[in-house]
């Protein structure tokens, strides 16, 4: 049985991970302390029924969290649309100002593909995982990915990642 | 210039270093904790409140003013009718298939009720002073929420005992106890894991502190209105057990 001292390791191994894809879910330092925070304790009332590993159950509800504080309030995002026309490569300014781009590219995002693309690209969670934690199948989280790489201009090659799951 | 699969890992790394934030510690999800238990209570006595309300005005019978009123009582509340003051004792447990004991103190015999938050996929048994006042499945009010209530019952002088045992409907065959199976129930109950809240609230007559009591001076015609609400004569027991 899980008990409060495997709850407070967990605690301090885990928190800075979450906090750091909370942060990139919501953007903003405060409301990912109070997402980690929401999530950890929801976790704890029910730290008996989590399995060996919590992480699949403490995502869940820190992305669930994060979608209804989405719908509940707005939180100071500003979505722009498509991203840019690309500039050249040669061009170390134009690099910095594409990452930007990206950068509110990905701000724009639904919150389901923003959670996607954060629990792919930064968990490196396997399609399968993340569909178990947004509680849809591997094809949903396939073509919302699709849809949100596409937005956000990324190669080809990268958007044919999404088709084979890797 | 093509954005490729790597930048956008390396922007997702780059962009969630820059911590510019405390963490987060065990003590602050242990807060939060707290808070939600306290956010679920307050709105499980909110639900009471209503439920208590609305059971106030299914019973309650309006008496007519009387037609030469120069001092009395207009529109009162027949007797029948009750109110819930404050609550004496909350308690909230984690979990259930365990009996659970309260204690509190009265000064005298008083009208009180019992209120349990419970899931509706639970049944309840409650002894209050070693007599059963419950043996049945929660979520049976009429405002259709989680939870049992029972309002006519009475505190006897000095320390009482409320023991409640939550257990899953599962365990309990044909959907109902008899007398000597809630009983025994305590016995071969086994623990699960469940969040309930048990409460003791005082309880008086509809009208013997009712906002609609209403004096009129002989002399000027001025209503006067009257808030003679008695002290509680219930709270909460600290000899402990």
């Amino acid at each position: 049985m899980r008990d409060r001292a495997d709850f407070e390791r967990y605690v301090g191994e885990r928190a800075p991970r979450l906090l750091r894809t909370a942060y990139l879910l919501c953007r903003d330092w405060a409301t990912a302390e109070d997402l980690v925070q929401t999530a950890l304790a929801k976790a704890w009332t029910a730290w008996r029924r989590v399995g060996a590993n919590p992480d699949p159950y403490v995502y869940r509800i820190l992305t669930n969290t994060h979608a209804s504080w989405g719908r509940r309030r707005w939180r100071g995002e500003v979505p722009t649309g498509e991203l840019p026309d690309t500039p050249q490569p040669s061009d170390p300014e134009a690099r910095l100002s594409t990452r930007d781009a990206l950068r509110t590219a990905l701000t724009a995002l639904p919150a389901r593909q923003r959670a996607v693309i954060v629990l792919r690209y930064f968990e490196d969670l396997p399609d399968a995982a993340i569909g178990e934690i947004l509680g849809c199948s591997v094809a949903t989280v396939r073509s919302q990915a699709s849809r949100a790489l596409a937005k956000l201009r990324l190669d080809p090659a990268a958007k044919s990642a999404v088709n084979t799951g890797s | 210039m093509t954005l490729t699969e790597r930048d956008l890992r390396e922007l997702l790394e780059s962009d969630s270093l820059d911590g510019r934030h405390r963490g987060v510690s065990v003590a602050d999800v242990d807060r939060r904790v707290r808070r939600i238990r306290t956010r679920r209570l307050q709105a499980v006595t909110a639900v009471a409140a209503v439920v208590v309300a609305v059971a106030a005005l299914s019973s309650g019978r309006a008496t007519p003013a009387r037609e030469e009123v120069w001092e009395g009582v207009m529109a009162q509340q027949a007797p029948s009718g009750y109110t819930l003051k404050h609550p004496v004792v909350v308690r909230e447990f984690a979990e259930g298939g365990k009996p659970q004991t309260i204690t509190f103190k009265s000064g005298e015999p008083n009208p009180m009720a019992l209120l349990v938050s419970c899931r509706p996929d639970t049944y309840l048994l409650v002894w209050l002073n070693g007599l059963r006042v419950a043996n049945e499945p929660c979520g049976q009010t009429a405002a259709g929420a989680p939870m049992w209530m029972r309002s006519d019952l009475r505190s006897k002088v000095g320390r009482n005992t409320v023991t409640a045992l939550l257990v899953p409907k599962s365990a309990v065959p044909g959907g109902r106890l008899s007398a000597a199976e809630a009983d025994e129930m305590a016995a071969w109950a086994s623990s699960f894991e469940v969040t309930w809240t048990l409460q003791v609230m005082e309880r008086e007559p509809a009208g013997a502190c009712s906002q609609r009591l209403v004096i009129v001076d002989p002399g000027s015609g001025r209503e006067v209105l009257s808030w003679k609400c008695p002290e509680p004569v219930l709270g909460p027991d600290r000899t402990g057990p």
